[in-house]
């Protein structure tokens, strides 16, 4: 299998808003999404989800709430703040114009 | 953008640090329900739920260190993690009890001197004086370089031109010191006092404590029986009563009124001024005239004028009155700021000394880098271990650092403790020399000094085990007989090195202080001309209404002698207008019979003059070394004479014999013609006047050293009281009375005061101190200088002994199985004593030319310090590489001896 792209942290943090922002989920369920969605190919270590988790709730971009789950433990659901969706507007914003700079460059022709 | 987000983690940032217990828990709780969903994920596709839960933890990557990382976005980690590394650190430290003790008093020891020196010092030398804008103010002085006088007092008249023509100053105030009989009063007493012009207040500015201060019109003569008196003086004599404003008290037998009340802060002209008067003349008296020059004059300067600027715009007004006035001829003015002027002096004193207990405290410090790096050396194992676990380097070394840290800390407060101490004996400590010496405290600035002195030091010597932890061998150091091998060797080495250079600062230091003995030594055995042993010395002030004429003041000074002259067991007994190191002087001009006459009055030499009675020499001690003393014939009605010293001898006949020459204490009558002509007009000389009375050598005494035994003896001329009469001279109702007693001249106090008393109720008698005591005090600078550089000695020496005797144990235990092996094959006891001792003779043999080289250096910035002694001086080097060769023996005598009682079979079984 071909390893996992790395992440660079504020990357991650981009990811977590996002999926946070449809709907609020604990720390398994936003890794087990992240596999989902990119099949695969986005492996985050958990060891860099749940710091990446608390930094962001240290910031005010997300706020957590526990509840109980299906398994008899509390589990810590994390939702975005309102602040934290305008986090989330600015760095998709700064994603886009830097993903569109990579492909423009990618896409050169030689001459 | 980012104050609506911060607003929003706020509640939760306040949780992470009151609530850590609860955010700990649910850390966990997250965790583990990761963790139990993962395992349950697992099982259900198809694993076992042990393979799976194992698993499940694998993937996480380590609970633990993920809790680690989750922990470290939390706010104020850098606290948490702080007093986790201090609790773990004193853990370590308290396990070894006799190595934390050690190092906290070596540091407490070097802390605390270094900042009670320090604080001495930011108290005289960098704190400014204790008046509002202190740095604006200046010392100004008249100065006569011709004569020999390159600062002298000022004649009010010098002084009010400057005040009045100056462009550079705010203000300036004249005042001169004084005193006055309290009288009235029982018993009377003699307070010091200044007299001063009303716009000195202006320069000062005290605050009162009660009352006012007086204005200018208290200068006019009429006016001018005003007075302030000091707090202390209000709550001594008058009960603290706030009523004393408005009322009199009487000085000198006049009435004064009390204005106002100053707080005992203020403390000028200096620590023992009582009263402050105005200064006031009535008109003609000669006080008030170009002849006198005795105010000392204080001004603050204006704003953003400096120092250079003022002094030459001081010049130009010196030279107008020069100009207008040929009495000033010769007559200048200098400026100084007035806290060099206080303080100048004791500068390199005090910095010699900081520099050798800055040296102690290197010494301490390079004690204790030995002792941390035995430590750590025993702790190699568990470094070791702790670094295979994983743990960071940079987190040990963040321990290592905190634990050291700790010890410095600790160091400091306690040194911080023994430094207050310090500062707080030193006016118990007896006369030291120093200026502002009441103005010392441990304050904001000693205290920042020594908490940054903490953190030099802990990190100074922090950082040795660090280096070793970046050396870390696993496979190596986790052999239990790797620790008896040398992997030890740089370790070993640096133990070496430190040690030198424990030596040769030692040496530097015992250097010193053997210079500044010896140096204290000279100085006593220096002739003074006198001899200081049972001598009893008083000052008497005849002031006020009985002492007006001449003839009352002669015939007191006659009765007091002669009576005390009869007390039983006293040898001899005079007085004299000035007596060694009795801190005042009088000086006149000088001409000699015969000479060509000086072009002009700048060109007469001056001498100091004294007014004595016959037994003054006898009293003191004196050898009168060529032709005769003063005999109770030599009064009013017989031909002047006068007795001049060596100095003055040699100074103006060089090669004759100055005995039966004619001189005068005053210029030659052609140089002040229109002063005698007005003099005559004004009725002060009769009409018939021939001139300056002249006076016949009669003899020559040895120097007196009066100055102070360390100074230049000036050229001085002694007159008989009873020959000092009008015209020209009146006999002084100042002087010193001088007492040679067969017994303690302590005893004869209470005689003498009674007998004063019994001449004259009203009139105290002051400063009652044997000779021997005014000679310590001169020396007092010098004796503390000496005792403090002695002990700082003393101290590294003993910490020289101290870390020469660990390194050398270590050592020894070190080669343990060496040795044994050497005494297999055959070595004996003394083979290994040699051995042994070789090592630390090595030690010193690198240690002792190093500090000697030091030594030889730095003295020569102290040779200003050194009386007789060249900062070079051949045998008291030797003398203590000597001292130092034997203690380093000394100190290594106990281990080699310890090593040449090895028992073989012992240490080769010891693995």
């Amino acid at each position: 299998m071909s390893k996992p792209s790395d992440l660079v942290q504020g990357t991650l943090d981009l990811l977590i808003l996002k999926i946070l922002a449809l709907e609020p989920m604990h720390g398994w369920a936003i890794s087990q999404r992240l596999r989902q969605i990119s099949g695969d190919a986005l492996q985050v270590s958990d060891g860099s989800l749940y710091p990446a988790l608390h930094k962001l709730e240290q910031e005010g971009s997300i706020k957590a709430q526990w509840r109980t789950s299906d398994l008899g433990r509390r589990a810590k659901f994390y939702e975005l703040t309102r602040p934290g969706r305008k986090q989330l507007e600015l760095e998709r914003a700064n994603w886009e114009r830097l993903s569109s700079a990579i492909s423009a460059v990618v896409k050169l022709r030689q001459a | 953008m980012n104050l609506p987000r911060w607003i929003a983690a706020l509640p939760v940032r306040v949780r992470s640090i009151v609530g850590r217990a609860r955010a700990e828990n649910d850390l966990d709780d997250e965790l583990s329900f990761h963790v139990a969903m993962q395992a349950r994920a697992a099982h259900e596709a198809g694993t076992s739920e042990a393979d799976a839960m194992r698993r499940a933890r694998l993937d996480l990557g380590g609970v633990l260190q993920t809790k680690e990382r989750c922990r470290d976005t939390w706010p104020l980690r850098w606290a948490e993690d702080l007093l986790h590394d201090i609790r773990y650190a004193s853990r370590g430290l308290r396990r070894t009890p006799a190595f934390s003790l050690i190092a906290i008093t070596v540091l407490a020891l070097g802390i605390g001197a270094n900042t009670a020196l320090f604080s001495v010092i930011s108290g005289v030398l960098l704190r400014p004086l204790p008046y509002p804008d202190a740095n604006r103010l200046v010392r100004i002085w008249s100065a006569m370089p011709a004569q020999g006088y390159p600062r002298s007092g000022t004649a009010l008249p010098d002084y009010r031109t400057w005040r009045a023509t100056n462009h550079s100053f705010e203000e300036m105030g004249a005042s001169h010191n004084t005193v006055y009989n309290l009288t009235g009063v029982d018993p009377p007493e003699r307070l010091l006092a200044a007299r001063m012009t009303a716009s000195m207040w202006q320069v000062l500015r005290p605050m009162p404590l009660l009352g006012t201060l007086f204005s200018s019109d208290a200068e006019q003569w009429g006016h001018h029986r005003v007075v302030v008196v000091s707090e202390g003086l209000w709550k001594r004599r008058f009960g603290a009563d706030p009523s004393i404003l408005g009322r009199t008290v009487q000085l000198n037998g006049q009435p004064f009124t009390v204005f106002g009340v100053l707080p005992a802060s203020f403390q000028y002209p200096n620590a023992g001024t009582e009263l402050w008067t105005p200064e006031s003349y009535a008109p003609g008296d000669a006080m008030d005239s170009r002849s006198n020059r005795f105010v000392d004059v204080i001004g603050r300067l204006k704003p953003a004028v400096t120092v250079p600027r003022a002094q030459a715009d001081l010049a130009v007004v010196a030279a107008q009155i020069r100009q207008q006035f040929p009495e000033n001829a010769g007559v200048d003015a200098t400026i100084q700021s007035w806290r060099e002027d206080i303080v100048g002096g004791v500068r390199p004193t005090l910095l010699l000394l900081w520099g050798a207990v800055a040296m102690v405290l290197l010494i301490a410090c390079t004690n204790v880098a030995n002792l941390v790096l035995a430590r750590s050396l025993a702790r190699r194992q568990e470094l070791t271990i702790r670094v295979a676990i994983g743990a960071g380097r940079g987190r040990l070394a963040r321990q290592l650092l905190t634990e050291n840290m700790l010890l410095a800390s600790v160091g400091a407060i306690l040194g911080v403790g023994l430094a207050y101490a310090l500062v707080h004996s030193l006016p118990t400590l007896g006369p030291i020399g120093m200026p502002r010496l009441g103005e010392v405290r441990l304050d904001r600035v000693p205290l920042a000094f020594a908490a940054g002195l903490a953190v030099l030091t802990g990190v100074g010597f922090g950082v040795s085990p660090l280096r070793y932890l970046r050396d870390v061998d696993l496979a190596n150091d986790l052999k239990e007989s790797a620790r008896s091998a040398a992997g030890s060797t740089s370790q070993s080495g640096s133990r070496r090195v430190l040690l030198i250079a424990e030596v040769s600062l030692s040496l530097v230091l015992l250097i010193g202080a053997g210079l500044l003995i010896v140096s204290l030594m000279r100085l006593q055995q220096i002739d003074p001309g006198f001899r200081s042993d049972h001598v009893l010395t008083a000052s008497v002030n005849l002031a006020g209404a009985r002492y007006q004429k001449h003839e009352q003041i002669a015939l007191f000074v006659r009765e007091l002698i002669d009576q005390v002259a009869m007390l039983p067991g006293v040898e001899a007994a005079a007085a004299s207008t000035g007596i060694p190191l009795g801190r005042t002087g009088w000086g006149k001009f000088f001409n000699i019979d015969g000479r060509p006459v000086p072009s002009s009055l700048a060109q007469v030499p001056n001498v100091e003059y004294r007014q004595v009675t016959p037994a003054y020499f006898q009293a003191l001690g004196a050898t009168v070394s060529r032709g005769r003393a003063f005999t109770p014939d030599d009064d009013a009605h017989r031909p002047r004479v006068a007795i001049v010293n060596e100095t003055l001898a040699t100074r103006f006949w060089p090669n004759e014999d100055p005995i039966g020459s004619r001189v005068s204490a005053a210029p030659p009558e052609s140089l002040i013609a229109d002063e005698i002509a007005g003099a005559i007009a004004a009725g002060q000389l009769p009409a018939d006047f021939q001139g300056v009375p002249r006076l016949t050598i009669a003899g020559i005494v040895r120097d007196v050293r009066e100055r102070g035994l360390d100074r230049e003896v000036a050229p001085t001329l002694y007159v008989p009281y009873a020959q000092a009469v009008p015209p020209n001279e009146d006999p002084s109702g100042s002087f010193f009375l001088v007492v040679r007693t067969a017994t303690d001249p302590v005893a004869y106090r209470q005689p003498i005061e009674a007998l004063v008393h019994r001449l004259d109720p009203d009139l105290p008698i002051a400063n009652v101190q044997t000779l021997e005591a005014r000679v310590a005090e001169s020396l007092a600078r010098r004796r503390f200088a000496m005792m403090a550089l002695g002990s700082f000695a003393g101290v590294a020496l003993l910490l020289v002994v101290a870390g020469m005797y660990g390194v050398m144990s270590y050592l020894v235990t070190q080669r343990r199985r060496e040795f044994g092996v050497r005494i297999a094959l055959g070595a004996t006891p003394r083979d290994l004593l040699g051995l042994v001792l070789s090592q630390g003779l090595q030690i010193t043999a690198i240690g002792i030319p190093l500090g000697l080289l030091t030594a030889g250096v730095l003295s020569q910035f102290a040779a200003g310090q050194l009386f007789e002694v060249e900062p070079l001086d051949p045998r008291i080097y030797g003398a203590t590489a000597l001292v130092m060769a034997a203690v380093a023996v000394a100190a290594c005598a106990l281990p080699a001896l310890s090593a040449a009682r090895l028992d073989p079979a012992m240490t080769l079984r010891q693995e």
